[in-house]
């Protein structure tokens, strides 16, 4: 690379990374390590097709750091995502290879957003670190199905040659099984009476074990939670948490918890989203592209999963109203709760100069609130420590606004 | 009398002749309502709307800016009397006007016009956080955002152009959301130049086609769609000469101030050939034919020897304009050819596939600002280069990941290559804000620029 250059970071002080890494060798042999593949903590990942390659996949949902955020600066622009400016803080830290992860064969390159498109371009060019790029169309169209299946296909041969191997769409197909399977797992989590930062930990710990092994981790988790929650009641506020994920590292979710706001759902793609989202078995459970598919190519079903499943808050137009579909979702969150229970809150969690969850928050607030009736928080903030104060006020404020909402509503019943 | 825009404008009877047909766009709407569908768009790609039938807008150009009314006179007195003759009457009148009252006035009117343009964008921008678009997105998006709100009603089909950026995808979508516009096409793009992307492409255009046919009733006519690509090539050709032969020399046909403004007006006007492309094309050879006329007269030409010449990049999305001005009165010169970077002002071919060789014209388009920061780095330098800059002023929009996020790379590439190319970054949020700073850093670079 033409202008790399090295710096020397002090990864000893972090915690945040030191987080991850545990997670990361929680399920892991440390003495065998696999070939990892990486990617950002967004949905545009495949890490069913990275396994399928024989590769371990491993998406980065790190979060939280003040410093690698303003170190990204260097390198995007002030008003970049605070995520993407923490990222290139990250692996500008991690190249001193003493955080504890093996080597980093690849990152998935995605266009996501803005963010993840430019700050993985200045990974690549200013770390060395090799990308292989998937790019998604912004709408779901048959079109946009044959050349994301295409890239797919492309991608895979990529995979399959730094790994070694041939590209085995049987492999693949039981790869994408395997996912549907740890969506069911999911499903079932979901439906535990479960919040707060335990549970957010709980997904942390699913979506970063081998992908092997993901579906007996979840499925042991089920158990777990089962017993411990087994007669227990209902909790006293059902809250949404949605937006741009929390990632391991960032307090967020547990300042929540201290103000004894748990959330019940976390709406990220790795977590409680799981547990509504299906990579499409049928035309049944598609609507732009369900006439479009051949269900028997599996890249074909991963392209329709990307288009049209995993997030439509990033899409554009099509037959689908993508706002509503998103809010659909929040509401959606009621299916895994008792009968006489309904969702009494949404925090809209948004990072600063997020493209994807930032633009819409005016008019996503406005249709849960309006039209669902279910009161939205609206919190902007980035990595910094300085907002706490307000955030907290804030919370607390919304908490004592939900309990007193709650009370009229029971004694009205 | 010293060289200021006014004595140079109103004297220059083509360049007034393009500024009046810029800000006559509500009268031209108007007129064309009354028989065609309307079409709004943001980048310069109207061809695909004017072989349909519509007549194409740049909404901003819809805005009855503050002076309109001058506007008005313009068309009318035009109309009356050619715009030459209104050139040689008010050059006339400063022949005989010893006091410079004549130049103030036509000065004033003029710069007011321009200023009316930029507030529209400024109160665009603002009007649109009260709507609820966040503070952050870049100025362009909040200002076509605002403006859309205001005037969207007006456009009968628009299409959205998109590039690397999720935000601009956003903002198109917003505009339905919203309900701004009545038939809104959000044209995908496939992020890769390949043979699959670009047949990716032709069916997004062909979609387009279709779609602007069902919302207008008019049939695309391919004959005259061969038509319209040879007009905007050749276009594209006078305006890439004007970047590219009279900019870099040493002689100009006008003040650097004026030509700065001039430069503009060819960035925005371009994108929908000011609604009249045969017009337009007609403009076009009158004011470069002119130009060089002028630069052949001792008593109408400028004498830029050893003004550094400054490319300023990205404005298509929102610039200070009081930096030309300031750098003139300082010794330099700034340029804007934004559209000759970022591959706007490539020919489509006019044989065989139009619409395929149209979405190979989108592909270098997307070539323009670059697949990558990389790309676009290395197309803002290789016109640099052939324009002779001395520098560059790399304008980063608040607000703007996506394009504005390769000035590290910039300076990177030039440092790597070895190239006598300094780059200013400037921030920019709203039209005056933190002018000062900014003009610091500019006088600061022109300093360390003449003295070389």
């Amino acid at each position: 690379m033409w202008y790399m250059k090295r710096r020397s970071f002090d990864t000893s002080r972090c915690a945040v990374i030191d987080e991850f890494v545990d997670l990361f060798w929680k399920h892991r042999d440390r003495s065998d390590p696999r070939p990892v593949v990486a990617g950002y903590g967004h949905q545009f990942f495949p890490e069913e097709l990275v396994a399928a390659c024989g590769l371990d996949p491993v998406n980065l949902l790190v979060g939280g750091s003040e410093e690698w955020q303003t170190r990204g600066m260097d390198y995007l622009t002030p008003t970049s995502c605070v995520f993407s400016r923490q990222m290139i803080g990250l692996l500008e830290a991690a190249r001193d290879g003493r955080h504890g992860l093996p080597p980093v064969k690849a990152m998935i390159h995605s266009n996501f957003c803005s963010g993840d498109w430019h700050s993985m371009e200045a990974i690549h060019r200013y770390f060395g670190v090799d990308a292989l790029t998937i790019a998604v169309p912004y709408k779901a169209t048959a079109r946009a199905l044959a050349l994301l299946a295409g890239n797919l296909r492309r991608l895979a041969g990529e995979l399959a040659a730094l790994a070694g191997s041939g590209v085995d769409e049987g492999l693949l197909s039981r790869s994408i099984e395997q996912a549907r399977r740890l969506q069911n797992a999911a499903s079932r989590y979901a439906r535990l009476p479960v919040a707060g930062d335990r549970k957010l930990r709980d997904y942390y710990e699913i979506a970063l074990a081998p992908w092997e092994q993901r579906v007996e981790v979840a499925n042991r988790l089920v158990e777990t939670r089962g017993r411990e929650a087994g007669g227990s009641g209902a909790l006293p506020l059902n809250i949404v948490l949605t937006g741009s994920p929390v990632l391991v590292g960032d307090k967020f979710s547990s300042l929540l918890d201290a103000l004894d706001v748990p959330v019940r759902f976390y709406d990220f793609h790795f977590a409680d989203q799981l547990g509504l989202k299906r990579v499409p078995a049928g035309p049944g459970d598609l609507v732009a592209l369900k006439r479009h598919v051949d269900f028997t190519d599996p890249f074909q079903v991963l392209a329709a999963y990307y288009l049209e499943v995993a997030a439509p808050e990033r899409m554009v137009q099509g037959v689908v109203d993508h706002l509503n579909e998103r809010v659909r979702a929040i509401v959606d969150y009621v299916r895994f709760l008792p009968d006489d229970q309904a969702i009494d809150g949404v925090v809209s969690h948004v990072l600063k100069f997020c493209d994807v969850y930032g633009t819409d928050r005016t008019p996503f607030k406005a249709r849960v609130q309006d039209i669902h009736g279910i009161p939205v928080l609206d919190i902007e903030r980035d990595y910094s420590a300085s907002s706490t104060g307000q955030i907290t006020t804030r919370i607390e404020a919304f908490k004592e606004m939900l309990v007193a909402r709650k009370k009229h509503a029971d004694v009205l019943e | 009398m010293p060289r200021n825009m006014a004595s140079d404008t109103i004297d220059f009877p083509s360049y007034l002749q393009m500024s009046v047909d810029f800000f006559s766009a509500p009268a031209i709407i108007e007129e064309a309502r009354k028989s065609r569908k309307i079409g709004g768009l943001t980048f310069p790609f109207a061809e695909l709307l004017i072989a349909g039938g519509v007549v194409p807008i740049f909404v901003p150009r819809l805005n009855k800016g503050r002076r309109y009314d001058v506007i008005n006179a313009a068309i009318a007195a035009r109309n009356a009397l050619g715009m030459r003759n209104i050139a040689r009457g008010l050059d006339f009148l400063r022949s005989v006007d010893g006091s410079g009252t004549v130049i103030n006035v036509a000065g004033g009117i003029i710069n007011d016009i321009i200023s009316s343009l930029n507030e529209t964008y400024e109160d665009a921008a603002k009007d649109a956080i009260n709507t609820g678009t966040p503070i952050d997105h870049c100025y362009g998006a909040r200002a076509l955002f605002g403006l859309y709100k205001k005037l969207g009603h007006l456009i009968d089909v628009n299409l959205g152009i998109d590039l690397r950026c999720s935000v601009f995808f956003n903002y198109h979508e917003s505009l339905e959301i919203n309900k701004f516009v009545k038939n809104n096409y959000i044209l995908d793009m496939p992020y890769e130049d390949s043979a699959a992307g670009l047949d990716f492409y032709e069916q997004e255009v062909w979609d387009f086609l279709r779609f602007q046919e069902k919302a207008t009733g008019r049939r695309f006519d391919e004959a005259k769609f061969r038509n319209v690509l040879e007009d905007a090539n050749a276009a594209k050709e006078l305006i890439k000469g004007v970047f590219l032969d009279i900019a870099p020399g040493d002689v100009l046909p006008c003040s650097p101030a004026t030509f700065s403004v001039l430069n503009s007006l060819l960035v925005y006007s371009q994108i929908d050939y000011n609604s009249r492309l045969q017009r337009y094309v007609e403009g076009l050879k009158a004011l470069v034919q002119e130009m060089h006329d002028r630069v052949d007269q001792p008593s109408k030409r400028f004498d830029a020897t050893g003004r550094p010449r400054l490319i300023y990049t990205p404005m298509f999305g929102g610039f200070e304009p009081e930096i030309a001005q300031y750098a003139d009165e300082i010794g330099a010169r700034v340029y804007y050819p934004d559209w000759v970077i970022y591959g706007a002002c490539e020919p489509v071919k006019t044989t065989g596939n139009l619409v395929r060789n149209y979405a190979e014209g989108l592909m270098r388009f997307q070539h323009g600002f670059g697949f990558n920061n990389e790309e676009m780095a290395n197309n803002i330098v290789s016109v640099a280069r052939r324009m002779k800059a001395d520098g560059i002023i790399f304008c980063e929009v608040f607000g703007c990941r996506s394009m504005c996020t390769g000035h590290r790379m910039l300076k990177d590439l030039i440092r790597h290559d070895g190239l006598e190319l300094p780059v200013n970054v400037i921030t920019f949020n709203n039209i005056g804000d933190s002018i000062g700073q900014v003009k610091t850093r500019v006088s600061a670079m022109v300093e360390m620029l003449k003295g070389r």
